[in-house]
């Protein structure tokens, strides 16, 4: 293609407009049918993660069920069995607070603004993100802490089996909190502009 | 609520009307072709699906222009999280084109597809939207009343969307 010089350059308008571009045409069949299946889809999901969320806090809490009757009741298999019977609880209000808070909008209108939209679906992540560790990573802690706590009252005493992945749950839930801070920072920092710029 | 045939003549009369805005403003969000041919369908299914709650709030075409870029903007959003805030470009932070640099450059002045959608995609969303409908031949009133803008903020872009197009651009972020 031949440059064209500058005062002879076409309008941009029309250049945009006049692109070879097929539009998509959809019959409202089509579309009604599509909408049905979108339905259906996050019907199915969020049933695929109920069912998923429950069998393992009932798993969790059987199991830590199970160890408080069959056990001897030694404080440190007492705590064993709490923590995981609290974990499990534990997964449960964290999967519910999952969906709650991350789960996008199901249809979008046309009744804001694009700016106020989009301000508003970028402070909703940015407030689940900010909050990880109140919604997500807390439930777990009373859990984890009675698990690994009972290696302070085993009977031979503290053991490495029992520091490494203690260390290494808090190393994780540090790592979470901070990965979400440094994404809440990015999307708070883009909410600022929007309103300097707005 | 609208009635099913109204909504249906509704739909059908701004599908044909806005719908080749709605493929363009696809293409300008997504890159992949598969992933374009997605997003076109996703806004004309939020459009359907928006007729039910379509009561008169504002105009059909500035309602129809919200929905669109509403759900471009929404699927943007992952991109987003995977792209840090410094990786977008405000429109002021554009540099033109030095004519001096190649032949090409210097004829400098082909104002090609290509480097629109270059340009484009490196906006911060705010300013993409608002190029879009300076595209799509939108007055400043349409402009503010469909993104919300203050009518100074869009006559500050638009004021700097046409010097940047009358000159040929480059999206560079000035050091």
């Amino acid at each position: 293609m031949t440059p064209t010089p500058q005062s002879q350059s076409p309008d941009p308008k029309n250049l945009w407009k006049e692109q070879d571009m097929q539009p998509q045409t959809m019959t409202p069949q089509m579309l009604e049918s599509r909408s049905l299946e979108f339905e259906d889809r996050i019907r199915t999901r969020n049933k695929r993660e109920y069912v998923i969320g429950s069998i393992v806090a009932v798993v969790t809490v059987a199991f830590g069920t199970w160890m408080l009757l069959s056990v001897a009741a030694a404080p440190s298999s007492l705590m064993t069995g709490i923590g995981f019977i609290l974990l499990g609880l534990g997964a449960a209000a964290a999967i519910f607070q999952l969906r709650r808070r991350a789960g996008g909008q199901a249809f979008i209108d046309g009744s804001s603004n694009t700016s106020a939209a989009y301000r508003a679906e970028l402070v909703r992540q940015r407030d689940a993100l900010r909050s990880i560790f109140s919604w997500y990573v807390a439930p777990f802690l009373p859990g984890l802490l009675l698990i690994y706590g009972a290696g302070f009252f085993e009977p031979d005493g503290i053991e490495w089996g029992t520091l490494i992945p203690g260390f290494l749950t808090v190393a994780f839930g540090i790592w979470l909190v901070r990965a979400n801070h440094k994404a809440a920072d990015g999307l708070d920092q883009e909410i600022k502009g929007l309103d300097a710029r707005g | 609520m609208l009635d099913q045939t109204k909504k249906q003549d509704l739909y059908q009369s701004l599908a044909s009307q806005h719908g080749g805005m709605i493929a363009r403003l696809a293409a300008a969000y997504e890159k992949n072709a598969a992933a374009r041919q997605d997003l076109e369908q996703d806004i004309h299914l939020h459009l359907w699906r928006s007729l039910d709650v379509f009561a008169g709030q504002c105009s059909l075409i500035t309602w129809t222009y919200r929905v669109a870029h509403n759900v471009c903007a929404q699927h943007v959003g992952q991109a987003m999280r995977r792209r840090p805030a410094q990786g977008w470009v405000d429109i002021d932070q554009v540099e033109p084109v030095d004519g001096r640099l190649t032949p090409e450059e210097a004829t400098g002045t082909a104002l090609t597809l290509e480097r629109l959608y270059t340009l484009i995609d490196r906006l911060r969303p705010a300013d993409r939207q608002v190029v879009l409908l300076y595209l799509e031949d939108i007055d400043a009133a349409g402009i503010a009343e469909i993104t919300g803008l203050s009518a100074g903020a869009v006559a500050t872009r638009i004021h700097r969307i046409k010097a940047l197009l009358a000159q040929g651009f480059k999206a560079e972020v000035l050091a």
